[in-house]
Formats: structure tokens, C-alpha cells, sequence
């Protein structure tokens, strides 16, 4: 039985050692399905994340989804004299934002943390904002946990092809990402895209669902938060009417939320849904 | 809990590392497997454990009524109707209420229909524990006492959901002496797991992309990918269930327990008898067993032998669900094997396939293409989900319309991996498991389990996707 262990164990470690090796040198073949390396992209998360690491102390960090890094534009807050910074991404979850906070927390070093919560984000298994992570933020061992949580044999191949490529490829540090799709890297992690019309089409009601894994990574966010000593809000962005109307628990939600801090939701009756409002969303 | 999930990672190593601590305590140790066993089949639906626990119970009592020689007879035809009664309101009621409601009452069947769950892999263990009261009868085994080693033979986790179907006399010995750990034979069934999961998670799973697509809509296709696509079905299916067996058979060795063999590379068959000797052996040699031979098998007049052909195919066909397609599918199968028996020719091949050489001849090429074609041809009918459905495909299997090329993106591992299947089972199809240890080489051994690890973490599908005998 000892026998049989060991020669186990040792295989194990051997077996990672020659998949890794695999996964890193066929990864850029593009051949492998779980292997799926993307960098850049339309939230710009790889020239934002790398910005953040030098831009210095903020006083105010936006951190979410597409919600959160197309809604919060820098240059208004700065005619107030408010530095800010905005580390959102698409389809980014509190299991991805709890990365980006025990990564850039301590550079930016904000006053307030405004942490965008979506109904729709909260039932997200986090694997396409995984694996758009993974690819786009500098390698870190903080991701480990992210990854794992999220259970996916995609995301696993591609992290570790990932770490392996994006820690010793000189390609990776001399990327610069371009305009693409219509979208505009601003600075300080806003992208503009220009105003379309928008023609919203009815959608069916639908029950806002939770997954337990992301309400648990909001709380341990919250919780590093309160640890690091730095103030927080919880927002919920304006939403069109059309699809606030399709929710038939927004109030479960928003009570829901409301246990992780303050809470803030901003009315959406004052928005047009007819005329010059881009959905943003995911 | 499936084989391939993250549940199964974690419980089978607990498992393993409790079961091994208890070898001193047998009874500790059969009532752990127990446990095992009622969790994992729990893990879909804790109320069928009740289905199970009462299906086991019913046998182990007829058991010992049986050999107590108070009415045999009646008390195992009892347990046998029983037994037979559970399988048939959960699994084919519905299907003849809703035959009958088609037949006389113009479709209007809501209120007829149960619409119950189907438990996962009833049709087996039902099976299992019947061959044992059976047995019992005929003097095969003797009726056990220990109750503990008699649930864990109905429940055993590895084969409990989709087989092998199990003999009494092999498996619950296995569970009355005490075991020892074997490394070889532990070795072994990694082994086999190993090349199970590959099967499964590599060929089955890709060629199934292929096949939902196509089966989907067949009438937007061509009937070149028509055709591929029932090949394809006929290599996913295989790759799936014997895929399952593997790591059933590799799961269970690692127990220190040996299940009958399923699979025997069915599709290097030279005729269908071949085929059927060669495929899902636990469940052909079950209604050869206590069906076919019953009945008087082929010993006797030749309208009773067409009979008694007729009626192991369909009752081979209907075990697997309540579906015309799958009688159809039986009733196709005993159409081919009717001519071998009545001529006498269905006994012709029985070594395996180019013995002592490595390649076959032309001619045994040609039997073994004929026998895959005709097999693929079958699998369309059972893939289909009505008779209807499976005519529309056969009438567009010559017809025009687009191709879908199983070759580069999604598809792209598809051949390779059918292929290197094909040259590793062929390599050991004399040998008693498909992946059997060839290189002498430790070093040449390792790198090719991790390659075989690397593909199957490189490509597989990263949704869940269940067995498909799991819904027999």
C-alpha cells in the first residue's frame, strides 16, 4: 500500500509537470479547446490593469462590470477635483474583482471603494471573465484561489498557459491594445464607445438568481475592505427600464445586498429608454 | 455523482483511503461500502435509496425463503414480479398508457400518465438483484445471511448505475472473505480508468458535437454527413459506455473487487453474432441466461428458435427504454442474427479477430467493415427519438443538402483520437482489458499516461455531460 501511494504521489507531480509543459508549449498553437488565450479586448482590462499598477493613490476606485467601467467617466469627476480610477471589465464578478482588490488595493490606495453589484453578474459562473483575467493581468499566485473556484477545465488550461507565457514572453509586456469595435480606451480604466441609439426590445420576466459562490467572494471582498480600513459603497448603476422591469425580485436582491454594506440603487425613472442610451451591458 | 465530475475526484479517494484502513474489519468494512455506495447514488436523488434498499431487501428475503425449500418456486417468481412490477410503473407505464390513450382514447392521456422520475440505473441493479434469487432457485448459489455484503452486492457504487450486471456467484463472495490490497491489480484499474476516461472524455464527448448537431436537423444536411454522423454515433456510443465500464471495472479493482468484463471490441466483430458475443456482455449473457435458454435456445424446433431469437432481441431492445425505436432496434438486430443461427454460422467466429498476427486479412476486413456498417445502420434507429424521426433520416441518407466537415475547431481531436482508440484496442484486443501494460519501461509507461492525461484535460468538454446509459 505504501508502495502504491507513493508511486501515485510521485506520478501526480510528474503528470502536472509534463501537462503543464504541454499546455504551455502546444497552448499557442490555438489548436487545444481548453486552451483559449485572448489578449486585449473591449474593456482594455490588460492596458487599465497595467496603468493601475503605476497610476499612484486615487481617491476614489470604481470596481464591477461593463456596468461599472462605461458608466464612471474620470474626466467628470475630475472637474470636481476627484481622482478616480476605474478597474472595471466585462462580465467581471465579486470572484474576479477579489483578484483585482488584493492586487491593486495597496498601489491605488483609494478613499472610497465604489463596488458595482448587477443582478445579472451575481448568477455568472465567472469563467469567461475568468479566463479574460487570466490572460490580461499581470501573473500572480492571488489568482490561484480565483482560478480553482471556478471549476473549469478552460480556465485551468489557460491559466497555466497563461502564467507560463505571460511570465516569460517579452510579448506580453510590450502589448499595446488598440481601438477595437468602436471602443476607446480614455484613460484611468473608462472606455468610451460612441452613443448609438437604442431601441429596447421587450424582454420576458425573469427571477433574479444568486450563486453562492459569488455571494461569498462579495463578503470576503467586503471583508478585505474592512480589514484594509478603506470605505465602501455598494452601487447598482442605472438600468434601462426595460430590463429592471423584467426582474421579479429586484427588491430581494437589493435587500440581499444591503447585508454587505451600504447600498445604494439610483432610480432609473429618469433615464430615457428610447432615445441615445447605450445599454453597456456585459 | 458521475464518474467525471469533481464530486467523484474527492469521494473516490476518501473512499479508498477509509475503506483500505478498515481491511481488518470485514463487516465495518462491507457496511462502509454500503455507505459509499448509498451516497453516491443518493448524490442525484436520496428518496430512490428507499427504491433500492427495497429492491435488495425483497431479494435477500426471497433468498432465503428460497433455500428454506418454502414454496421456491412461488417465492422467486414473486420477487421476480415484484421486482419487475417497480421497474415497469417507473420506467414503461407511461409508455403504455400513452399507447393505450393513442390507441383507443385519441391521444387524451393526461390523466393516465404518472410522469415519474425515472431512477438512474434501475434497469441494473433490478437485473442484478433478480440473478440472485434466480440463482438461488436453480441451486447456483447458496442464499447468504449476511445482509450487509448482500446490499453492498446490489448497490456496489462502481457498476451500480449503468453495470456491469453483476452475478451473484462472482461478485458477493468477493464481498463474504476478506480482501487484501493487490498493487498490481490496483495498478491496473487506474490503468483502465485512465483509458475509460479517454474513451469517454475525449472520443465520445467530441463526437457527440457532431452527432446532436446533425441529429438535430437532419434534414438540413447531405446524406454523406448523414452517414458519417451515424458512424460517428456508432463510435460515441461505444466510447461512452465501454468507457464507463472501464472505469467501472478500473474503480472497483482499486477495491480490491474484479467485475466481469463489458466491452471486448465489439466493433472488430466479423458478424453480428460475433458482435452481440462482443457487446455488453453483462447484459447479453443475463437474457441468454435466464431468458433465452429458459426458453430452449436454439435446441429445439426451428419456428421456436426464430421465436425465441425474436424475443431476446426485443426484450433486449425494450430493457433499454420505453421506446418503439428501441423494439425496432431489437427487432433489426434479431433480423440479422436470425440467418447466422438458422444456418448454424452464428458460433463461427469465436477467437478474436486475426489471432497470432497483426493484421488482419482482406477478407476479415471486409466482415468487420460489413459488421460496423450494419451495427452504425441500428445505432440510427436507437439514436432517433421516433420511428418516424429514424425513417425521415434513412430517406435523406442519399439525399442532397449541406455538409458539416468533422475535421478542424471543435472537431479537430475527433479523428485523431478515434484513431489512436481503434490502434490501442486493436494492439490489445487479445488481452483482458483494452489498456493493458505493454512497455517493460516504467519512464515510457508515465509519459504515456500523461499524454493520455494531457488530452483528455486539453479537450474535453468542460460542461457536464452525462452517460448516455445513465437514462436506462
Amino acid at each position: 500500500m505504501i508502495r502504491f501511494v507513493r508511486n501515485i504521489a510521485l506520478f501526480f507531480v510528474y503528470a502536472i509537470l509534463f501537462v503543464a509543459l504541454l499546455l504551455w508549449l502546444l497552448g499557442g498553437t490555438r489548436q487545444l479547446r481548453n486552451v483559449t488565450y485572448t489578449l486585449g479586448g473591449n474593456d482594455f482590462l490588460y492596458t487599465k490593469s497595467h496603468e493601475a499598477e503605476s497610476i499612484g493613490p486615487v481617491d476614489v476606485l470604481f470596481i464591477g462590470s461593463s456596468h461599472a467601467y462605461r458608466t464612471f467617466d474620470p474626466r467628470v469627476f475630475d472637474r470636481y477635483g476627484v481622482s478616480t480610477f476605474n478597474l472595471g471589465s466585462s462580465n467581471q464578478s465579486p470572484l474576479q474583482s477579489e483578484v483585482l482588490l488584493h492586487k491593486l488595493l495597496d498601489k491605488l490606495n483609494p478613499r472610497l471603494v465604489v463596488f458595482e453589484v448587477h443582478p445579472d453578474i451575481m448568477d455568472l459562473d465567472g469563467v469567461e471573465a475568468a479566463l479574460y483575467q487570466v490572460c490580461n493581468v499581470k501573473p500572480s499566485w492571488r489568482m490561484l484561489p480565483m482560478v480553482l473556484r471556478t471549476k473549469n477545465m478552460k480556465v485551468w488550461c489557460t491559466s497555466v498557459y497563461a502564467f507560463i507565457h505571460n511570465t516569460i514572453s517579452p510579448e506580453f509586456y510590450s502589448f499595446v491594445e488598440s481601438e477595437n469595435d468602436g471602443n476607446h480606451y480614455v484613460g484611468r480604466g473608462f472606455v468610451e464607445r460612441e452613443v448609438e441609439h437604442f431601441s429596447p426590445a421587450p424582454l420576458t420576466t425573469d427571477t433574479i438568481k444568486m450563486r453562492r459562490e459569488q455571494l461569498a467572494a462579495l463578503r470576503r471582498c467586503v471583508g478585505f475592505l474592512n480589514r484594509h480600513d478603506t470605505p465602501y459603497i455598494l452601487l447598482e448603476v442605472p438600468d434601462t427600464k426595460v430590463q429592471t422591469s423584467a426582474y421579479s425580485n429586484l427588491g430581494e436582491f437589493q435587500t440581499e445586498m444591503s447585508k454587505y454594506g451600504e447600498f445604494l440603487y439610483l432610480p432609473v425613472a429618469s433615464l430615457n429608454d428610447s432615445l441615445h442610451f447605450t445599454m453597456s451591458l456585459i | 455523482m458521475l464518474f467525471n465530475s469533481l464530486q467523484f475526484a474527492w469521494f473516490l479517494p476518501c473512499v479508498f483511503a477509509i475503506y483500505w484502513l478498515l481491511r481488518r474489519w470485514l463487516k465495518w468494512q462491507n457496511l462502509f461500502v454500503l455507505a459509499a455506495s448509498y451516497l453516491f447514488y443518493g448524490w442525484w436523488d436520496w428518496r430512490f435509496l428507499l427504491l433500492i434498499a427495497l429492491t435488495s431487501g425483497l431479494s435477500y428475503a426471497s433468498g432465503l425463503m428460497i433455500e428454506r425449500r418454502r414454496r421456491p418456486l412461488a417465492v422467486m417468481w414473486c420477487n421476480v414480479v415484484v421486482n419487475l412490477a417497480i421497474l415497469g410503473v417507473f420506467k414503461y407505464y407511461d409508455f403504455f398508457a400513452q399507447s393505450f390513450a393513442n390507441l383507443f382514447l385519441g391521444g387524451d392521456s393526461d390523466h393516465l400518465l404518472l410522469h415519474l422520475i425515472l431512477p438512474v440505473g434501475i434497469s441494473f441493479y433490478t437485473f442484478q438483484a433478480l440473478s440472485y434469487s434466480i440463482d438461488v432457485y436453480r441451486g447456483d448459489v447458496k442464499a447468504t445471511r449476511d445482509i450487509v455484503a448482500f446490499f453492498a452486492y446490489v448497490s456496489f457504487f462502481p457498476q451500480l448505475v449503468a453495470g456491469p450486471i453483476e452475478r451473484a456467484s462472482s461478485l458477493l463472495p468477493q464481498f463474504e472473505r476478506e480482501r487484501s490490497f493487490n498493487y498490481d491489480l490496483a495498478v491496473d484499474g487506474l490503468r483502465q480508468m485512465l483509458w475509460g476516461f479517454f474513451k469517454k472524455m475525449v472520443v465520445a464527448d467530441t463526437c457527440a458535437l457532431y452527432v446532436d448537431k446533425v441529429f438535430a436537423s437532419p434534414d438540413n444536411f447531405g446524406g454523406p454527413t448523414l452517414i458519417v454522423a451515424a458512424m460517428l454515433f456508432a463510435v460515441q456510443i461505444y466510447g461512452d459506455f465501454s468507457g464507463y465500464s472501464d472505469v467501472a471495472i478500473g474503480t472497483a479493482k482499486l477495491f480490491g473487487i474484479r467485475l466481469r468484463r463489458n466491452f471486448n471490441v465489439p466493433y472488430f466483430s466479423r458478424d453480428i453474432a460475433e458482435f452481440w458475443r462482443r457487446w455488453h456482455i453483462s447484459l447479453t449473457s443475463w437474457f441468454r441466461d435466464y431468458v433465452y435458454i429458459p426458453l430452449g435456445g436454439s435446441r429445439v424446433a426451428r419456428w421456436r428458435v426464430v421465436l425465441n431469437t425474436f424475443v431476446i432481441f426485443l426484450l433486449s431492445g425494450f430493457w433499454h427504454g420505453a421506446n418503439w425505436t428501441f423494439l425496432a432496434w431489437g427487432f433489426f438486430h434479431a433480423l440479422l442474427f436470425l440467418p447466422l443461427i438458422l444456418l448454424k454460422k452464428n458460433r463461427r467466429f469465436r477467437d478474436v479477430v486475426a489471432t497470432g498476427r497483426y493484421l488482419p486479412t482482406p477478407i476479415d476486413c471486409l466482415r468487420m467493415l460489413l459488421t460496423f456498417v450494419l451495427v452504425s445502420l441500428g445505432w440510427v434507429v436507437f439514436r432517433s427519438p421516433s420511428i418516424g424521426f429514424a425513417a425521415n433520416y434513412f430517406a435523406h441518407l442519399f439525399g442532397k443538402g449541406s455538409a458539416l466537415i468533422p475535421w478542424g475547431g471543435e472537431y479537430t481531436v475527433m479523428l485523431p483520437s478515434i484513431v489512436l482508440m481503434f490502434c490501442i484496442e486493436w494492439l490489445n484486443r487479445a488481452n483482458l482489458h483494452e489498456f493493458e501494460r505493454h512497455c517493460p519501461y516504467r519512464m515510457l509507461r508515465w509519459v504515456g499516461y500523461a499524454t493520455l492525461i494531457f488530452i483528455i484535460v486539453a479537450f474535453m468538454q468542460t460542461n457536464e455531460m452525462p452517460f448516455i446509459y445513465f437514462q436506462f
